[in-house]
């Protein structure tokens, strides 16, 4: 008999009962039992000791509890009492929320169970939805959203248009012929100056320079806006030497006049002239977006001016359409050319599209193409969610197969399956969007160009539901595949094998079959951003065709009032020019009416002695410009043939001219243009035309002023004194004039004293926008450096998703192969055999990736075609580069597992199983 | 039955002075249940007695409040015991509960006592 002292008795009966009413969970119940038993066993040895016979100790212990139910009385308050229901997924459905909400539960514990799995497809998708969410934010506010007026669809450009292309300006007499015509289909149409013009405001802090845009009257009626107070532009007001009138911008009213509302009806001096202020603009409204205040053109109507200095914006009427619109004024145009065939001749028509593509039309494909790129990276990570899900799936097999047989039913475990994706994919997307909303202000900092209205590129709730569209359909994508494969195990099989050699060829073939579509879109991604990158090589190293390292460059808007007379203009240039010589540290300076890589005016002119009046032979176009005598010297543009200007071209010298090597080989190709006279103007412009021949005195070095993608245009450079009236007014109310300096000093410096030079001629003058030539040149290749960052991350992405992709599915393989490994490495296979078997697995995997990714290639690059410039979309160099790479980067991701295969010990991979 | 009966000690729990007798003792050092119950017993001259199925409720109560951690310790061929110590929120508590539980005891003391001066 045991010693009933050290027996331990069973108390588990007596305590279980009393536990019973309460739904404690099993293995808490066992606890409270066993603890309760410990206080049984000790009374009851306490009352052996003290000499009582076992049954009586026993009944005593018993007495330690009072009455039967107080137990369950009292645990019942407590926490640990009220058990959860158990989780028991792909148990018959009662109702589909509450199936949904045990899926979900289930599913965030399985997620937590497997923190390495679900951390490396949460950031994966993060990355992935992030930044197609970021493109899309910028997508929609440029190429989706209306634009920030009233109506905002029924706002058109109105253009010139000719078979290869069309012009954003206008003139006069083509403006007053489409306005007419347009009544048919327009409510209003107004013309506008786009770049706008300088304003010099002149107030107690100094003269302050206001950008300004010259309108007709019926502008702000076009663009759908009342004034914030006072009144807009009246059609009376808008007649040659009508009232001086100005509308200001909320912005220019509140931060220079206070907001003050009795501004209105008050003058302000603008360019040394009285303006009355007739109304203040909304806060919100900004067209175009430089201006910050409006004033008249105030046309003569019977002008005969055919410069195209401005643009022409029109409001469809609610019931015509654009393509009425655009059929309505094809007919217009024929009418133009039959009454005014010298106005509008050859192949020119009137174009119309809508106001969005003039503003974002340039930003379309490259934003396209960058959309479709972050598209390809999220379809990378959701193969490489869907891969690690599979790989999981594996593991998992048990565990599903255990469910089917216990009765759950395939859509059941379907269903628990892809509520697992989706919450990752949710909480994916929830992190993709603040991946979005901290890339987004990067985005635009990074952008080269300003953006139109760029304020409106914010995460709002549009974005947030593309977000939200995107990660379930991301979610469903990499779900439906492993939640398919993995619903329709054979049992039988799964049960009774273990789960590695039951994970089944479908599921590794699917694996691989990913990783190799992964591998080609990755590849389609690299040859992609390999071609911008040459494309952008190319273009930095072409020559501009002048120097611009220490060049300074700024504007100066000169008033039309001081400087409208050629005699004004000439004096000041010259004095400019003559004070700035004397500057320490500058080298050469000189003033142009516009620098490289900026807009400027083609002008026609006839050459004497061969121009046939009334047809084309004879008359020559180049891009006009006046720059002052040391122009040349500054930028280092060489003479080729003849003379600079000089000392001798002044203001009523003998006028002169000089021309760039591809004016003279196109227009002069067989002949000397040295010594040969021109009249500019003639016969297009006759307003703005020399009233005087010039003579060519020299030849200069071509520079690539449209920037160094496009071939340098015909250049004509006359010296800023010896400019016509006509032009000399035109000019400075136009467009502000540039000064270029080249010095040894430091910017600051150099700015001040350039700055005093200009303030020792003219104390009201300003100067404005510094900057260095070197940047100019450097942002003109904004755009395309834009893309190629941008392109190459989302490469560089693609790359590293697919690498982690190919390294998952060699290690898994390597894993489930360690016993066959074993065997072969028992039967004699070296280490490096082995290494090198699987290396050459994940070679072959991705030989297939690549040949498929190189045909997707071809066809996917000639999307690229206008974003490239010098290179074919078919570029060897990076269709041979972009394999090799990701030939080394598989080669990486490869060569971890591969050498872990190669560790593997033959005796332990052998007893394992 | 000598002592305060079976309903009187439910009142106790209820108001909570049968915390700080459970708290006081576990102060001292780690103790499981059986041992308590005991001290309790002897330190009150047999006028308080603790059922099981009082003690262990309120014990777990205490540990779902964070005012004391049971812990499992086991030894060979025996049964495992849980022990339980007070935690440092216990610790505070039950410095608050005495200071109460002193004014208190000093209030119903000059009361009952102002008679006999």
């Amino acid at each position: 008999m045991p010693d009933p002292s050290t027996a331990r008795r069973d108390w588990a009966r007596h305590i279980q009962p009393r536990l019973s009413p309460l739904s404690l969970a099993p293995a808490r119940e066992s606890e409270i039992i066993e603890e309760i038993s410990h206080h049984l066993d000790e009374r009851y040895r306490e009352l052996i000791a003290g000499g009582a016979r076992p049954d009586d100790a026993a009944l005593a212990a018993l007495a330690e509890f009072s009455e039967e139910n107080m137990l369950a009385k009292y645990m019942a308050p407590l926490r640990q009492s009220r058990m959860p229901e158990p989780i028991a997924p792909g148990a018959p459905a009662r109702s589909l929320a509450g199936d949904l909400w045990r899926d979900l539960r289930y599913a965030t514990r399985m997620l937590r169970k497997q923190p390495g799995f679900s951390s490396a497809a949460i950031v994966t998708l993060a990355l992935s939805i992030g930044a197609l969410t970021a493109m899309f934010t910028v997508v929609d506010a440029v190429l989706l959203r209306s634009l920030p007026f009233p109506d905002a669809d029924r706002l058109v450009q109105v253009r010139r248009t000719y078979p290869d292309g069309g012009g954003d300006s206008t003139s006069i007499p083509k403006f007053m012929r489409w306005r007419a015509h347009g009544r048919e289909v327009f409510t209003e149409t107004a013309a506008y100056n786009n770049l706008g013009s300088g304003f010099n405001l002149v107030g107690a802090d100094g003269p302050e320079r206001l950008i300004g845009s010259r309108v007709s009257a019926e502008f702000f009626d076009v663009m759908g806006v009342q004034p914030f107070i006072g009144r807009v532009f009246r059609a009376e007001e808008d007649v040659p030497r009508g009232p001086k009138l100005v509308v200001l911008s909320h912005a220019v009213w509140k931060n220079r006049f206070g907001g003050d509302p009795s501004l209105v009806g008050r003058a302000i001096v603008l360019n040394n002239e009285a303006y009355t202020v007739v109304g203040v603009m909304p806060e919100r409204f900004r067209y175009p977006d430089v201006a910050e205040l409006w004033t008249l053109f105030q046309f003569d109507p019977s002008s005969r001016d055919r410069a195209h200095n401005f643009e022409v914006v029109a409001r469809l009427k609610p019931e015509t359409t654009l393509a009425q619109a655009r059929a309505a004024m094809s007919v217009a145009a024929s009418a133009i050319k039959r009454d005014a065939p010298d106005l509008m001749g050859g192949p020119e028509t009137i174009g119309l599209r809508p106001l969005r593509e003039r503003l974002y039309g340039d930003m379309r494909e490259p934003l396209l193409v960058l959309f479709a790129s972050a598209g390809f990276v999220l379809l990378i990570g959701c193969v490489n969610v869907a891969n690690l899900q599979l790989a999981q799936a594996a593991g998992r097999h048990h565990e599903i197969a255990l469910r089917s047989a216990l009765g759950a039913r395939t859509s059941a475990v379907v269903r628990q399956l892809l509520v697992e994706s989706l919450l990752l994919a949710a909480i994916g997307g929830l992190l993709g969007v603040a991946v979005a909303y901290a890339g987004v202000p990067a985005l635009l900092a990074l952008s080269p160009v300003d953006v139109p209205y760029a304020e409106r590129i914010v995460l709002d709730w549009r974005v947030l539901a593309f977000a939200l569209t995107t990660s379930l359909a991301a979610g469903l994508a990499f779900g439906l595949l492993p939640a398919w494969q993995s619903a329709r195990p054979n049992l039988d099989d799964v049960l009774r094998a273990g789960a590695h050699r039951a994970i089944g060829r479908t599921n590794r073939w699917t694996r691989r079959t990913l990783v190799a579509g992964e591998v080609a879109l990755a590849l389609m991604l690299t040859i992609c951003a390999l071609l911008l990158v040459k494309s952008l090589a190319g273009l930095q190293s072409t020559n501009p065709g002048f120097t611009s390292e220490n060049v300074l460059a700024m504007k100066l808007p000169l008033p039309e009032a001081r400087y409208g007379t050629s005699q004004a203009l000439a004096q000041f240039a010259e004095q400019v020019e003559e004070r700035l010589a004397s500057v320490p540290g500058v080298r050469a300076a000189s003033i142009a009416h516009t620098l490289p890589l900026e807009l400027g005016s083609d002008l026609p002119f006839t050459i004497d002695g061969r121009y046939v009046p009334g047809s084309e032979t004879g008359v020559g176009s180049a891009n006009y410009r006046p720059v002052g005598k040391g122009y040349f010297a500054t930028l280092e543009i060489p003479i080729r043939r003849g003379r600079l200007f000089d000392a001798r071209d002044r203001h009523g010298s003998l006028p002169v001219a000089i021309i760039n090597e591809t004016a003279a080989r196109r227009i002069w190709p067989n002949e000397d243009p040295i010594g040969q006279r021109i009249t500019v103007g003639l016969p297009f412009v006759p307003d703005l035309a020399d009233p005087f021949a010039r003579e060519i005195v020299g030849i200069v070095g071509d520079v690539r002023e449209e920037g160094l993608y496009a071939d340098p245009p015909p250049m004509l450079y006359v010296p800023i004194s010896q400019q016509n009236e006509a032009y000399a007014t035109l000019g400075v109310r136009l467009l502000p004039f540039s000064l270029v300096v080249r010095g040894d000093a430091s910017v600051s410096a150099l700015t001040r004293s350039v700055q005093q030079a200009v303030w020792s001629v003219d104390p009201q003058q300003p100067t404005s926008d510094v900057r260095l030539m070197r940047d100019v040149v450097a942002r003109s290749l904004g755009s395309q450096r834009f893309n190629t960052v941008l392109l190459g991350g989302l490469a560089a992405l693609a790359l590293l998703l697919a690498a982690v992709g190919l390294y998952g599915v060699i290690a898994q393989i390597v894993g489930q192969q360690t016993r066959e490994i074993g065997v072969r490495m028992a039967l004699g296979a070296t280490r490096s055999n082995v290494a090198r078997g699987f290396l050459g697995h994940a070679l072959v995997l991705v030989a297939v990736g690549i040949a498929g990714g190189l045909i997707g290639a071809f066809g996917l690059t000639g999307l690229l075609r206008t974003l490239l410039t010098g290179i074919s979309t078919s570029d060897p160099w990076a269709f041979a580069l972009a394999p090799a790479l990701m030939f080394v980067v598989a080669i990486l991701a490869a060569v971890r597992p591969a050498l872990r295969a190669a560790r593997v010990d033959p005796v332990v991979a052998l007893r394992a199983e | 039955m000598s002592g305060i009966n079976a309903r009187a000690l439910d009142r106790e729990l209820k108001r909570g002075s049968a915390e700080l007798l459970i708290l006081s003792l576990l102060d001292a050092r780690p103790r499981h249940g059986y041992e308590l119950s005991k001290l309790i017993h002897a330190r009150s001259g047999g006028h308080l007695r603790f059922h099981i199925d009082s003690l262990y409720p309120l014990l777990y109560r205490l540990e779902e409040r964070g005012w004391i951690k049971g812990v499992w310790v086991e030894k060979p061929d025996e049964r495992r015991r849980r022990f339980y110590k007070v935690t440092a929120t216990g610790r505070k508590v039950l410095a608050e509960q005495r200071k109460t539980w002193d004014a208190f005891v000093d209030a119903v003391r000059r009361v009952t006592g102002g008679e006999h001066a």
